[in-house]
């Protein structure tokens, strides 16, 4: 099992009035692009990720469900 | 999307020069061959804009023009652009992608690149100019050896929609993906609308087309609709301007898209009044695009500008 989370390359995220926004965009133009309004919780983690971190620290931070919910959606992937 | 507005746009669009070396029959700004404006932004105020761009964590911006290789600093600015991870995206004709470009173009990540081809050879020359089109193969030959994602972009017309079949098996055997784009009266289209716009049996024919190749990406905000009107799918293709997308123009004035490019929607200067200041100005136009059927922007420059998009049912139906 992999032991570290990351951040995708293709995803990008960022702060908003009341919660965040988190874009996923691997080609060209933004039509087809996702992007998802989230919560606070949300950008939190990807923010203590920073790229790559142990996965047992981002669980211990947040929870096992949060780090399971975010890697199934793509908002994170597995690390080494 | 939120009913709040951003803080930032999630993307833009920068027109980077009016200048272009084709003079193509159908485009959208009207460029051309020493058509820069004289007040386009120098390299150091292009920066600054990237800078701030970088701190309103912009996700995405588009580059076009004119050509946007014709300044001779686009490498340096796509590096700048690159440099902060912003999703950079270049519309360009082709024709400027010798091999030198090309080595540092494939150098920067995250890039994109697109490359313009409205047709086959006859149809494409017809309206891009004679030689064009082995320019583009060529350069779509080299590009297919590169890391890096490439699209072909067809403007779709009457001339070459039934091109479109080869198009695709074009693009998809050099590696690279299609992308559609509704052709539209701007620029020098206004001229050639009636000479290009698709027949209503042609409209069928590319909503049937795109159903049978939901790979092929479609950059117009009316593609999501089929052609009786109903979605077709759920992206960001719902019209963005002013809300999620905004445009700057090559002398940094901010619009909120390509076709809003009129005085009483301009909303401030990347340089003078800063882009922060701009896009929070874009908010109070934004709900004076509201509430049209169809594209905003069409609808507000029609002779009604309270009505529905003229072209709307033209687009969907032929009518």
């Amino acid at each position: 099992m992999p032991t570290t989370v990351s951040k995708p390359a293709h995803i990008k995220f960022r702060r908003e009035a009341d919660g965040g926004l988190v874009y996923d965009h691997e080609n060209y133009g933004y039509e087809d692009a996702s992007m998802y309004a989230v919560s606070d919780t949300v950008i939190e983690v990807l923010e203590f990720v920073d790229g790559e971190r142990s996965r047992e620290s981002v669980e211990a931070e947040f929870s096992p469900t949060v780090v399971e919910t975010l890697l199934q959606r793509g908002v994170l992937s597995d690390g080494e | 999307m939120a009913s709040e507005p951003l803080s930032a746009p999630v993307t833009i669009t920068w027109e980077v020069t009016l200048g272009c070396n084709l003079h193509c029959d159908h485009c959208l700004s009207g460029s051309g061959p020493g058509h820069q404006l004289p007040n386009e932004l120098t390299t150091e105020e292009a920066k600054s804009f990237i800078a701030e761009l970088d701190e309103m964590d912009v996700f995405q911006v588009n580059i076009g023009g004119g050509e946007p290789f014709v300044r001779p600093d686009m490498l340096e600015l796509l590096e700048a652009l690159t440099a902060r991870d912003i999703s950079t995206c270049v519309s360009t004709n082709g024709t400027q992608l010798d091999e030198t470009t090309l080595d540092r173009l494939e150098a920067m990540d995250p890039l994109f690149l697109q490359v313009s081809m409205d047709g086959l050879r006859a149809e494409n020359d017809a309206i891009r100019g004679e030689g064009v089109y082995d320019q583009v193969v060529d350069a779509l030959e080299r590009l297919e050896d590169r890391d890096i994602g490439t699209t072909v972009n067809t403007v779709v017309t009457r001339q070459n929609v039934a091109d479109l079949p080869e198009i695709y098996e074009f693009a998809d055997a050099h590696g690279a993906g299609l992308r559609l784009n509704r052709f539209r009266p701007s620029g020098r289209g206004e001229d050639a609308w009636d000479e290009f716009r698709l027949e209503a049996e042609q409209i069928r024919f590319l909503h049937e087309w795109l159903e049978d190749h939901q790979d092929v990406r479609t950059g117009d905000s009316f593609f999501y609709l089929n052609a009786l009107g109903e979605v077709r799918n759920d992206t960001l293709k719902q019209c963005g301007a002013g809300s999620m997308t905004c445009l700057v123009d090559p002398a940094g004035d901010v619009y909120p898209c390509a076709f809003t490019q009129w005085d009483h929607l301009a909303s401030g200067n990347v340089i003078e009044d800063g882009f922060e200041t701009a896009w929070s100005e874009i908010a109070n136009l934004r709900s004076r695009i509201d509430d049209h059927e169809g594209c905003p922007a069409v609808a507000m420059g029609s002779s009604d500008p309270n009505g529905e998009d003229p072209q709307l049912r033209a687009i969907l139906s032929g009518d």
